[in-house]
């Protein structure tokens, strides 16, 4: 009985592969996570990586996010940031009007420095 | 009809001209109607002031003045930039290998708080962990279950079928873990968010320090892409808090990235398939047309390369007769 469940359970596996199915897999290929190829893949990325990573490995990996928003800070988006400074200051100072805050002024260099960092932070993210 | 809806109208044209009055002779008596009386109009007025008097004595007068929207940018929240995702383009698929360290990150950090109620372990299989690995993941979580022959519940290992455990039984211990801040269920989250991946990825990455004016509530961290500004949860991703199987370095950006491939996945799994089938639809309708194209020509290349030609009669030797 126990082999024979096994035999109709493995059935529906194989019926899958109809004709369409096998020729839309040929031109779209799948990739099954079955355990033995599951198991592959990690051996393939583990010979591929550790070239890059090995060194940062040994300590806590840096971030590389906060030196290029900085970058971006600096060179493209050096506009709104003095705008921002300046807010932040007169507002510290107390003189601006009652209940001023700075958060527009900090959104305008957000929107800048985000559209500026997001294509470089993506492109060194695994 | 016209004089009840004119009153004034009416009863001037009936004194004005002769005509008029000759023509409404049966109504027009010299007597004005009520509403168009001075009397109406004194007490009208009167109604009208005396109310609002009347309403601003008991709410006060701000009441009645436009108050504050909130509108604000800060209040809306800073609108996230489109962070290019592997998985945005039209064809392309999620980043397995993402969603495999994104669980990880959700089981490792956000798990303590957020539940994933409808992510079932076998949900993973195939996606980001196989077969065994989902089951020896299940297992380590114990589940209440029965009742059994004696009619009690017992515990159980968990099984494929188990749906992710949640880390408060109910929303009011949720809450009171949390300084009165519920962590919403991530199962949806993605989907549940304007600016979607681009928000999740942007809010857990946003920590800062508040700008100049800003007040935040006691407990409250900064945030701008939170609307409000204020948000509950702390920062929480920070370099170095995972260790990755495959090696990758867990840097803020890195975890951020995955766990919002792996809730987005969570909140679409059908993606992959979606845009599959999107590719055999293309297939097929384009095979279609190209065939209806060919089809049309075949069949109508009789009709239009025939040539139709006017052979005219020889005129008559002899002329017309």
């Amino acid at each position: 009985m126990a082999i024979e469940n096994q035999q109709t359970a493995a059935a529906p596996v194989e019926e899958t592969t109809s004709l369409f199915s096998s020729l839309v897999s040929y031109f779209v290929p799948t990739a099954h996570a079955e355990a033995p190829e599951e198991s592959d893949e990690p051996a393939e990325e583990a010979s591929e990586e550790p070239a890059e990573e090995e060194e940062e490995e040994e300590e806590e990996p840096e971030d590389i996010a906060p030196a290029i928003r900085e970058e971006c800070e600096t060179k493209t988006c050096a506009d709104h940031v003095h705008h921002f400074k300046h807010c932040q200051e007169k507002v510290e100072a107390g003189k601006g009007f009652p209940g001023e805050d700075c958060v527009e002024e900090f959104f305008h260099v957000l929107h800048c420095v985000d559209a500026c960092a997001a294509p470089k932070i993506f492109k060194k993210l695994a | 009809m016209l004089s009840q809806a004119f009153p004034r109208l009416v009863s001037r044209a009936a004194r004005v001209s002769p005509i008029g009055k000759a023509r409404f002779s049966s109504q027009s008596s010299p007597s004005v109607p009520f509403l168009a009386s001075k009397t109406a109009i004194g007490t009208s007025t009167l109604l009208a002031a005396g109310s609002l008097a009347w309403y601003n004595h008991l709410y006060g007068t701000s009441s009645l003045l436009p108050e504050a929207s909130a509108n604000s940018a800060a209040e809306n929240g800073m609108h996230p930039t489109t962070w290019p995702f592997e998985h945005y383009g039209p064809f392309e698929t999620f980043n397995h290998a993402s969603i495999r360290r994104g669980y990880q990150v959700y089981r490792e950090v956000c798990s303590a708080c957020h539940s994933l109620d409808r992510i079932a372990w076998r949900n993973l299989v195939g996606v980001s962990h196989t077969v065994d690995e989902a089951k020896a993941m299940a297992e380590e979580v114990e589940y209440t279950d029965g009742p059994n022959d004696e009619g009690e519940m017992f515990q159980r290992p968990g099984k494929l079928a188990d749906y992710m455990p949640a880390p408060y039984p109910n929303e009011e211990a949720a809450r009171a873990g949390n300084g009165g801040g519920l962590p919403p269920d991530l199962s949806l989250i993605v989907k549940a968010r304007h600016g979607n991946a681009d928000y999740i990825y942007s809010l857990l990455t946003g920590y800062c320090d508040p700008p100049a004016g800003v007040k935040l509530a006691e407990g409250m961290n900064y945030n701008p892409y939170f609307p409000g500004g204020g948000i509950a949860m702390a920062r929480v991703l920070f370099d170095g808090l995972v260790e990755y199987d495959d090696g990758t370095p867990a840097t803020s950006s890195q975890m951020a990235k995955d766990v919002t491939v792996f809730l987005n996945w969570a909140a679409e799994p059908e993606h992959d398939q979606r845009k599959k089938m999107g590719l055999q639809a293309l297939m097929i309708l384009s095979t279609l047309t190209a065939i209806s194209l060919y089809v049309k020509r075949f069949k109508w290349s009789y009709l239009k390369t025939r040539k139709i030609v006017y052979d005219p009669p020889k005129p008559a030797r002899h002329g017309p007769l």
